[in-house]
């Protein structure tokens, strides 16, 4: 029993890692507390949708379509409404508030109330050691690793992912080196919205697609950035590491409410404590 | 005689006064009307205490949950305990200030956005908290019903039960009025302008000995005091409370007032509710839709106006007077020259 929570722990932070990283580099390079990272989420399993039930496509295909559907909408949101007011962090905060609300009654406008359903990808269960895994939830939770470490090879070793990196240090600093910044914020949105996109792909099986499942999402992505530092890849491992715990073992042992109690405690701790985080390195 | 300023300034009191006492009888008793007055101004009640929240630069994005606070207190007091509404408004907002003290003390210390991320914290956990805990006396998920209009029982006079349209108008109204005349009166004090002094420059006003940690201790207080008698206010307008009233749609709702209307003036959320509102009487019966033009309403003010509708209005009056200043001046100076 304790093996086997333990493992739907594992997967559990993986897909939560996912999740938490768009909006990490989105905070990171612009400064952007961006609340709509869960709407986006929620189009990016409508995507998938459209992409793999209704036109039929096979999943990959579904897959690469959700993410570049994805990334252009990050790049309009970010040149329609962020553009302008940029070092602003108090407003851009309510200007993501108010993109998030238009996103989600958009979505109930355009696409209806009833949920809808993607069946699971994959069949069968896979047995390792003395636990099982169902394969539905293990290939997404692999897959998400396969991302975040392509995420974390871009970021570290292609020069567009060390000029993000300059800028999330010093924008300044980075512009004077020659980084058009102008570029690079529009990119880092459609990055950040697109990895939401796809781990609204990868989770949609799991759980059903209706225009609201992207709050409850926003509130994790939230609790992971803030504990594992806003900025931070590796961050976004230990916060869904350590959220992905709470989940399981505070839900099956003890119950969801004080899980999700227990998350927004450690969340308003760390923020008293130490408000970058535990990886991060920002003064908030 | 002449019109004075002071003159000008009571006579326009004076009609907005008798507007605002005669706005039933205008509007023919509308209970559609009244409804609208009543809801827009407990939600102005919010805004204001809000903005004057953010002429510290404290966000507080967990408003509504104070306001849920004194809502829940409220009912449950006139409901379980059966206390009167005039015993149970004053607690209500008491409870909420007393739940703000608490998390005040290590709260208001942090920079703006670990405060508004915290006050965001408290916003989602609210429902969670009030959904669970102590379910007897809140009514867990389903919340609490029946919740008493607030009556007037006077020794020798009939009983009069303040219940939908008219009568809860007036309270209202009453209510309302003593809001606004109070942050008015606020942001015009010493406390007011020391306010905005530590929210525009904050490690300059503690140079000079002020202590900030009070101040804001202080606002933050006052404000959710007038948010849990906003709250209860709401909930015996409405006679049911749900742990779900209380998150997004307000908060948005708020901050439209206040941003729209402009958020650095203490009549930015009443002017943001007056036009807000008159715009959502169009837009209800466009249901859903009403609420996308309300997120994208937030998202163009933003982008457009950071003084809201009240900037707009100050710098075409200062246009007017400069121009006026400008004419005058130039005629002294012919008057001179010839």
């Amino acid at each position: 029993m304790l093996a086997q929570v333990s493992l739907n722990a594992v997967m559990l932070s993986a897909n939560y890692a996912l999740l938490a990283v768009g909006m990490s580099l989105v905070f990171g390079v612009m400064r952007v507390v961006n609340l709509a990272h869960g709407a986006l989420y929620m189009l990016g399993g409508f995507v998938l949708f459209f992409t793999y039930i209704q036109f039929g496509l096979n999943y990959a295909l579904s897959l690469i379509l959700t993410i570049i559907t994805l990334f252009l909408l990050g790049i309009a949101i970010d040149q329609l409404t962020l553009r302008t007011t940029r070092g602003k962090i108090a407003v851009q905060f309510l200007i993501t508030l108010g993109v998030m609300y238009v996103l989600d009654i958009g979505a109930l406008l355009g696409f209806g109330y009833t949920e809808k359903s993607v069946p699971p990808i994959v069949e069968g269960v896979t047995y390792i050691g003395g636990a099982v895994f169902a394969n539905s939830r293990l290939v997404p939770a692999i897959l998400a690793i396969v991302f975040i470490v392509a995420l974390f090879a871009f970021m570290q070793y292609t020069k567009l992912g060390r000029a993000m990196r300059a800028v999330a240090q010093n924008q300044d600093a980075a512009a004077l080196q020659g980084v058009n910044i102008n570029f690079v914020f529009p990119l880092s949105f459609g990055i950040g919205a697109a990895l939401a996109g796809v781990a609204g792909a990868l989770l949609a099986p799991m759980t059903f697609i209706h225009p609201f499942v992207g709050q409850p999402i926003l509130w994790k992505c939230f609790i992971i950035v803030i504990i594992g530092g806003l900025g931070s890849i590796p961050g976004c491992l230990v916060g869904g590491v350590i959220l992905g715990l709470i989940d399981s073992f505070m839900a099956t042992y003890v119950g969801a409410v004080p899980a999700q109690i227990a998350a927004f405690g450690a969340v308003i701790v760390i923020l008293l404590v130490r408000p970058s985080g535990l990886l991060g390195r920002e003064r908030l | 005689m002449k019109f004075s300023g002071r003159m000008k300034k009571v006579s326009l009191v004076s009609a907005i006064g008798v507007f605002l006492l005669f706005f039933p009888y205008i509007v023919g008793k509308s209970e559609f009307y009244l409804n609208v007055f009543i809801l827009v101004g407990i939600y102005l009640i919010l805004a204001m205490s809000f903005q004057f929240l953010h002429e510290l630069r404290l966000l507080n994005l967990g408003h509504p949950a104070y306001m849920g606070i004194g809502a829940y207190i409220s009912a449950c007091l006139t409901v379980n305990f059966g206390l009167p509404f005039w015993v149970a408004l004053p607690i209500a907002g008491i409870a909420s200030m007393v739940f703000a003290s608490l998390v005040g003390i290590p709260t208001v210390r942090v920079g703006m956005i670990a405060f508004l991320m915290i006050s965001l914290s408290i916003l989602f956990l609210f429902p969670v908290v009030m959904a669970n805990y102590w379910t007897g006396l809140f009514g867990g998920y389903n919340g609490l019903v029946g919740v008493p209009s607030p009556s007037i029982s006077l020794p020798g006079l009939p009983n009069i039960l303040l219940s939908h349209g008219l009568p809860y108008y007036y309270l209202t109204l009453a209510i309302v009025l003593i809001t606004v005349v109070f942050f008015w009166n606020l942001s015009r004090s010493r406390f007011g302008k020391l306010s905005k002094a530590i929210g525009s420059a904050e490690p300059t006003a503690e140079s000079v000995g002020v202590n900030t940690f009070k101040i804001k201790m202080i606002a933050f207080m006052i404000c959710t005091f007038f948010a849990g008698i906003a709250g209860s206010l709401y909930v015996h307008y409405i006679s049911v409370v749900t742990p779900t009233d209380f998150g997004l749609q307000p908060l948005i709702l708020m901050q439209v007032y206040a941003i729209v209307g402009g958020i650095n003036s203490v009549f930015g959320p009443i002017l943001g509710a007056i036009v807000v509102g008159a715009v959502s009487v169009f837009l209800m019966d466009l249901e859903i839709w009403g609420e996308l033009i309300f997120g994208l309403l937030l998202i163009i003010v933003l982008l457009l106006s950071p003084d809201g509708l009240w900037g707009i209005g100050q710098s075409m009056l200062s246009r007017c007077k400069g121009l006026k200043k400008k004419s005058e001046v130039w005629n002294n100076f012919r008057g001179i020259q010839k």
